[in-house]
């Protein structure tokens, strides 16, 4: 036989496949420690301690006691094996990717039918149970539980916005609303009665259609805008929310009653607290965007690389060794976005590469 | 000689979203899924069923987040990539291949994700760390060993446990992780070939079986034999 196998290799794959074959007629009797350690159904019974596998080493160890220090070892060896560097999962963060990931990716079933629909108000209550009293960021404004599973009804439909989105959509009263990025707007299919509502949340451009017998109000979390017919940017995001009237008369009323009327190129801030204040604006940098005319006045670095994440829809991230000082104004038509970062970084003094939707930030090389 | 109890596994490390989730779970209703086999589960996943995405998603996000730190200590590396990854599956997710272990597959879509996003990364940063770079992968997928059950007559010492820790650290990266795979995680030979992309159940029980003997070995060659555990 040795004459056959005159290669070490060959020599050596015989051993093993001859080594395999014994160690395969082993029984759990001549076990080792380490025969226990490879042994699927022991660590099986280990780990899960399951009906089938328990059934059969209760027994079995009742009846080779001598085999009981190999066993416990094995048994403590498997147990004792963790992970030296453990990360839990913080529960905010365990909401934030959920959110995340349902808003970046499509809806699998549709509420066609009744039993369906209430399979995913349960679905998404049991993610709002999850995330209650940690985060209510959910809540685009404090409103009770039930209308948080705000859906798709026949009667009230609403169309939403995400990171580099806009959106143009006309009214059934002939409204047209420009949507800006990371905004949602909740209107009646048809309007009834004296008024016609919509909810706002995020920014919006509306041009309401003339209709003196009902007046158009938008709601926001802050106040509410009646108009008759005009064009105007209402914008509810971030720290004031603000109403810019381009054409006709607008009337903003606040949470506590108190309401302005504004004439064209009249704008109103609310704040938190539900002051109102007006000032006059600049159109360009109020309503530029649903031109798409990106501005930006004395905008400082985190105000730039916000807006342009919202506009562009990107992630920008920077090296840790880029500062930028100062403040960036500029104008941009319609530009790409290797355009603009050319355009800022040539003045705030860093270099760039855009890979997907990510993109880097560097100190310009010298 | 006494036992050192070391607790590396928290009580709170891995329960806390577990707990939220049972508490969840039962104001509503026992989830139907408890009773289903992984294999169903994804084909109501691949039908469309939102309550299987969530059951998926509230299982084994911990369990994921804590294997994507393994390869890197990048919090924000790991979140990105389970975000992308759930994504995905979500966007392909009637033209998904049938799975019969979900957590193997999560845990393998995971593993090459977060490398992808690493050697993208790569670029920007020319020092860059690899894997392969073996001073660093020592790093990763490090073994402890936390004995809390105490044995009669027979315990492993805490020099003998630190011995062996140490023995473990120095197995190879492909080792420490089919180990850890096999013992933390409680896989089964075929889920640890599934999530290491290895040809079948047969080569990983090899990967273990040659683990263990190389720590044996080493063990040996570091004086004291390891069949000499705590005496």
């Amino acid at each position: 036989m040795c004459c056959l196998l005159n290669k070490p290799t060959e020599m050596i794959r015989f051993l093993k496949k001859y080594i395999y074959k014994k160690r395969k007629a082993l029984t759990y009797q001549d076990f080792s420690v380490d025969d226990f350690l490879t042994d699927e159904f022991f660590v099986r019974w280990v780990k899960t301690n399951d009906e089938e596998t328990a059934h059969f080493w209760d027994k079995w160890i009742s009846n080779n006691p001598h085999k009981y220090r190999e066993v416990m070892e094995a048994r403590q060896l498997i147990n004792g094996t963790v992970y030296a560097d453990q990360r839990p999962l913080p529960d905010q963060l365990y909401t934030d990717m959920y959110e995340h990931i349902l808003a970046n990716s499509p809806r699998g079933e549709k509420p066609s039918d009744g039993s369906r629909l209430i399979k995913r108000i349960v679905n998404i209550a049991a993610v709002l149970v999850l995330s209650a009293g940690i985060s209510l960021v959910y809540l685009y404004r404090p409103v009770t539980a039930p209308e948080v599973v705000e859906q798709q009804t026949p009667e009230t439909l609403f169309r939403q916005t995400g990171f580099g989105e806009k959106l143009n959509l006309t009214l059934t009263d002939g409204t047209r609303v420009k949507l800006n990025a990371n905004s949602r707007i909740t209107f009646p299919r048809f309007f009834q009665g004296a008024t016609r509502v919509v909810k706002l949340s995020g920014e919006a451009f509306f041009e309401v259609a003339e209709d003196t017998a009902r007046p158009f109000v938008i709601q926001t979390d802050r106040f509410e805008a009646k108009v008759l017919g005009t064009s105007f940017n209402l914008n509810c995001q971030g720290q004031n929310a603000e109403v810019a009237l381009l054409t006709g008369k607008l009337q903003v009323d606040n949470l506590n009653g108190q309401n302005v009327v504004l004439d064209p190129l009249q704008m109103a801030t609310v704040s938190y607290t539900g002051n109102i204040s007006t000032a006059r604006f600049d159109p360009l940098l109020k309503t530029g965007w649903k031109d798409g005319i990106l501005v930006f006045e004395q905008a400082s670095f985190t105000e730039v690389v916000s807006l342009l994440e919202q506009w562009y829809g990107v992630k920008i991230t920077s090296s840790t060794s880029l500062r930028v000082k100062g403040v960036y104004s500029g104008v941009y038509r319609n530009e790409p976005l290797s355009n603009v970062l050319q355009g800022i970084g040539s003045t705030s003094g860093f270099d760039f590469l855009i890979e997907n939707k990510k993109v880097f930030l560097k100190p310009k090389q010298l | 000689m006494k036992v050192k109890i070391t607790r590396a596994r928290t009580p709170e490390s891995d329960s806390t979203n577990a707990r939220l989730a049972e508490g969840a779970t039962s104001l509503l209703r026992p989830s139907v899924f408890e009773f289903k086999s992984d294999r169903e589960i994804w084909q109501e996943f691949k039908k469309g069923s939102e309550a299987a995405f969530n059951y998926i998603y509230r299982k084994y996000a911990a369990d994921l987040y804590n294997f994507g730190h393994q390869i890197t200590p990048d919090c924000q590396h790991v979140q990105d990539c389970m975000q992308n990854l759930f994504i995905d599956l979500r966007r392909r997710r009637e033209k998904l291949s049938d799975v019969t272990s979900i957590k193997a597959y999560l845990y393998r879509g995971l593993y090459h994700e977060v490398l992808r996003k690493m050697e993208k990364e790569r670029r920007f940063k020319p020092m860059g760390e690899g894997l392969e770079d073996d001073r660093n992968a020592v790093k990763f997928f490090r073994i402890e060993l936390s004995f809390e059950e105490k044995l009669i007559n027979h315990e492993i010492s805490e020099e003998a446990r630190e011995r062996l820790v140490k023995v473990l650290n120095s197995l190879t990266l492909k080792q420490r992780k089919a180990l850890l795979l096999f013992y933390a995680e409680g896989f089964s030979y075929s889920e640890v070939a599934e999530t290491m992309s290895l040809k079948n159940s047969k080569s990983a029980r090899k990967l273990i079986y040659r683990a263990i003997a190389a720590a044996r070995e080493c063990g040996a060659a570091n004086a004291a034999h390891l069949s000499t555990l705590g005496r």
